[in-house]
């Protein structure tokens, strides 16, 4: 056993130096265990000759889109982790930019049905017959939808600036809403041909829509297609 | 920075495994006898290496990768043998002569030997004993280098290389036997 360990020791070329002679002793002594070291030696060389290394071309492609995988992954972490500070900095300021907007009324300078009430009950009441001190706007031909200004009334309302119009025609008084600067309407669904919102303002039908960045709401005790012919007529010009 | 330090520390590491790659895959299937698990575990062993090649220390890349793999193979070797708690995988208990007495020199016979046979026979020695003679034998690995990839003390090593030669060298022979190179009485 000690013998044959040596004698691979020596095969694989472990051998210490100074245990050489001893070996090389045992060797001269000894025929069969220099049978053995030669078949230790052919083994090692058959090996070494018949074991060829292996190409394998396909997996070391899949082992590249592995490591590409990892590469990627780092980088994210990697910019991650170094500017962790300055995107958690930059998310800060969109959220405070976010609250700041909605807080100042800006987002999506949008006009919701449901705020009109409370609009409206900053104005002088429907009808109350107030005489006219504003101007109704360029975008409104009241003479071609043959009605009548019967009062007017400008005011602000959390922030937003509106105008309200009561107007006449033959079918009774209507109330116009228009508020500048809002180009979005919220809370309404979309008439039949899309040309209109409709919807309900204080239990009454109202038609609205956008028109050069400013919205029109049109409401009165009258059914809603009568009140897009009235607006149909208000809009042309 | 980032990007070009992370590109040239990936060129250097593929220079450096496509290199030994065939050598890698070869261990692999010496070792696992099955192409697909073959594959499975090289491609482990090249994820492992990358991950921890700020580690290597430089010097022989090729023994450093091997013990990754041979580490691998050994985990997955015990993970197996829990998992079917029978198969007995402890090389010692394989027992095998350590020589055949009397045998006469064999090198001309085996000289006759192709790749597949030899391999064929390399799969008949006990995992344990041909682990050692793979990393020896066909990746020139020196003692030292086999204990520290197979995690057992030198002394193991000195005896399972011993023996898996010893192994080996019988199987070449029967090998040789039963293809016709030698007769029966050759080797007695």
């Amino acid at each position: 056993m000690k013998e044959q360990e040596l004698i691979n020791d020596l095969v694989s070329g472990e051998l210490p130096p100074e245990r050489v002679p001893e070996v090389q002793a045992m060797l001269e002594s000894n025929p069969s265990l220099r049978d053995e070291l030669q078949s230790m030696q052919t083994v090692r060389g058959l090996l070494a000759k018949q074991c060829q290394p292996m190409p394998n071309p396909e997996l070391w492609s899949q082992c590249r889109s592995r490591l590409d995988a990892i590469d990627g992954t780092r980088r994210v972490e990697g910019f991650v982790g170094r500017w962790q500070y300055g995107l958690a900095a930059g998310l800060l300021c969109v959220l405070l930019g976010v609250g700041l907007i909605q807080r100042n009324g800006l987002a999506g300078r949008g006009v919701s049905a449901g705020d009109i009430p409370a609009l409206m009950s900053s104005a002088p009441a429907f009808g109350s017959g107030r005489s006219a001190t504003v101007a109704p706007p360029d975008q409104l031909n009241l003479r071609r939808a043959n009605l009548q200004l019967l009062a007017a009334f400008e005011g602000r309302h959390q922030g937003r600036s509106f105008r309200l119009y009561d107007v006449q025609d033959q079918l009774g008084v209507m109330r116009l809403v228009e508020m500048p600067g809002h180009s979005k309407i919220e809370g309404m669904t979309r008439s039949f041909d899309g040309r209109y919102l409709t919807g309900t303002v204080t239990n009454m039908p109202c038609v609205a829509w956008t028109e050069d960045d400013r919205v029109f709401m049109l409401m009165g005790g009258r059914d809603p297609l009568q009140l897009e012919s009235a607006a149909d007529l208000l809009r042309q010009r | 920075m980032l990007f070009r330090r992370t590109d040239a520390k990936r060129d250097h590491f593929e220079r450096l495994s496509e290199s030994v790659f065939p050598s890698l895959f070869g261990t692999a299937l010496r070792l696992t006898r099955d192409r697909e698990e073959a594959s499975d575990l090289t491609q482990e062993a090249i994820i492992r290496a990358y991950e921890a090649f700020d580690r290597f220390d430089g010097r022989n890349f090729n023994a450093w990768i091997l013990r990754i793999l041979t580490n691998l193979y050994i985990n997955r070797y015990r993970q197996r043998k829990r998992e079917a708690g029978k198969e007995s995988l402890d090389a010692e208990h394989a027992a095998e002569p350590m020589a055949d007495e009397g045998i006469s020199p064999d090198r001309v016979l085996l000289d006759e030997m192709v790749g597949a046979e030899v391999e064929q026979a390399l799969a008949l020695v006990p995992p344990d004993f041909r682990m050692a003679v793979i990393l020896s034998d066909i990746e020139g690995l020196t003692y030292e280098e086999i204990a520290d990839a197979t995690q057992v003390p030198i002394g193991t090593v000195r005896s399972r290389l011993a023996r898996g030669r010893a192994i080996l060298r019988r199987a070449l022979l029967q090998y040789a036997q039963e293809r016709g190179y030698i007769r029966a009485g050759d080797v007695e």
